[in-house]
């Protein structure tokens, strides 16, 4: 092997390295922003649901402390037969329940100011946390997604100096899938994925997987030129979060033929649905859900499509994107 | 409160990445890794910085709010 081969060599094992630390940088970004930003919620929470219910309370509790020792006082000082009595001991009561009053007051007050003073400050703050949020659900997600295509480029470079012929885009395999998959039968299966994607319902009742409950097998990852491709369509949705579920057949990912269809994203569910080439025939409660991390993790060429808006699907046959279609089915794939 | 474990938990693993992208460009260095260098990891310790200072005056003003409404 070359010199310049064996530099390929190191740079591809370099770059996968590194690829891995990304995406585990990005996850442990996510999971210190979500510990700031639960001080961030819970505190106003605690200020307002516990602390001021607390400090009325205690106000209350003590002005009835001190009449009853503005009481004890009076009456001490009425008793003057035989002679005055000394009232020391009820005025020290009546000045201690005075000032534990004064202090539950201002309990209640620092409460309050509290308050004020986080809703002006939590705004800036979470401001100031957002740039490292996107850091870590775009950038580096972006960044590890290059990073899958240059080892993809260093591994089709190598393939080619010596003379294997397995590098992307030489699969004549993927040619006759791609006939197969023909434009009549590309939208019929649009038509049946539409149908057979599942219900919002069902997909917030699907719980979250983790790896485990994918198949090990990794299908064709999608070729590079194609995904440049895709970038030039332009077709930018709402960026999924890496923690939002997708929901897939449990093999897709493993499958030649990957159907990929985009429904609403809500809250925690990034609206994907993925399947393989028996979608038609899949019933939608055997799909599990996983997050799209998970899904980055196994196949970083999905970065790309995933990032296509709702209601596009996606067609990919052997590594190649065999079609791409809007809402209404139009095709944008040439 | 969490932030303060949030703020030294992402110091620890910024210094961690950081070792590994120079781990990686001690075997990778051509234009790609120099774009990389200069798009994603020259701009990220502004970016670590102000969010540890946030997190520091979230803990901060935690500790001295439930001090004082205790």
């Amino acid at each position: 092997m070359s010199n310049t081969g064996q530099a390929a060599v190191q740079s591809v094992d370099a770059i996968a390295t590194f690829r891995v630390a990304t995406l585990t940088f990005a996850g442990e970004i996510q999971a210190a922003l979500s510990e700031a930003e639960a001080d961030i919620t819970r505190l106003p929470q605690w200020l307002k649901l516990d602390r001021v219910p607390h400090w009325t309370n205690q106000i209350k509790h003590r002005e009835r402390q001190v009449q009853a020792a503005k009481r004890d006082l009076a009456r001490k000082q009425m008793m003057t037969s035989p002679e005055p009595h000394s009232c020391i001991d009820e005025k020290k009561a009546l000045q201690r329940a005075i000032a534990s009053l004064e202090e539950a007051m201002g309990k209640l007050a620092a409460t309050r100011r509290w308050i004020l003073l986080w809703d002006e400050q939590s705004s800036q703050l979470r401001a100031a946390l957002s740039q490292l949020r996107e850091l870590s659900e775009r950038d580096l997600l972006v960044l590890a997604a290059k990073l899958a295509k240059q080892v993809q480029l260093l591994e089709s470079y190598l393939a080619a100096s010596t003379g294997s012929g397995e590098g992307p885009g030489r699969s004549g395999q993927s040619t006759g899938r791609l006939r197969e998959f023909g434009s009549a039968e590309r939208l019929s299966a649009y038509g049946h994925l539409r149908k057979l994607a599942p219900s919002p319902s069902v997909r917030a009742a699907c719980e979250l997987s983790d790896e485990t409950s994918l198949s090990k097998e990794q299908g064709p990852p999608i070729r590079i030129d194609d995904l440049e491709q895709l970038e030039r369509l332009a077709l930018q949705g709402l960026a999924p979060k890496s923690a939002e579920r997708v929901l897939l057949e449990p093999g897709a990912l493993a499958s030649p033929v990957l159907c990929m269809i985009r429904g609403e994203p809500t809250m925690g569910d990034s609206g994907w649905y993925l399947a393989g080439p028996g979608a038609a025939g899949m019933q939608p409660q055997a799909a599990v859900a996983v997050s799209v991390m998970t899904i980055l993790e196994r196949r970083p060429d999905l970065t790309v499509p995933l990032l296509m808006p709702a209601g596009v699907m996606l067609v990919a046959s052997g590594g190649h994107v065999v079609s791409v279609a809007e809402e209404q089915n139009q095709e944008l794939w040439s | 409160m969490s932030a303060s474990v949030a703020q030294a938990k992402l110091l620890d693993s910024s210094r961690k990445f950081t070792t590994q992208w120079g781990a990686a460009r001690d075997r990778w260095r051509d234009i790609a890794s120099a774009r990389i260098q200069l798009e994603v990891m020259d701009p990220m310790p502004s970016k670590l910085q102000s969010a540890m200072n946030a997190m520091a005056k979230i803990n901060e003003i935690v500790q001295m709010a439930q001090r004082e409404c205790s």
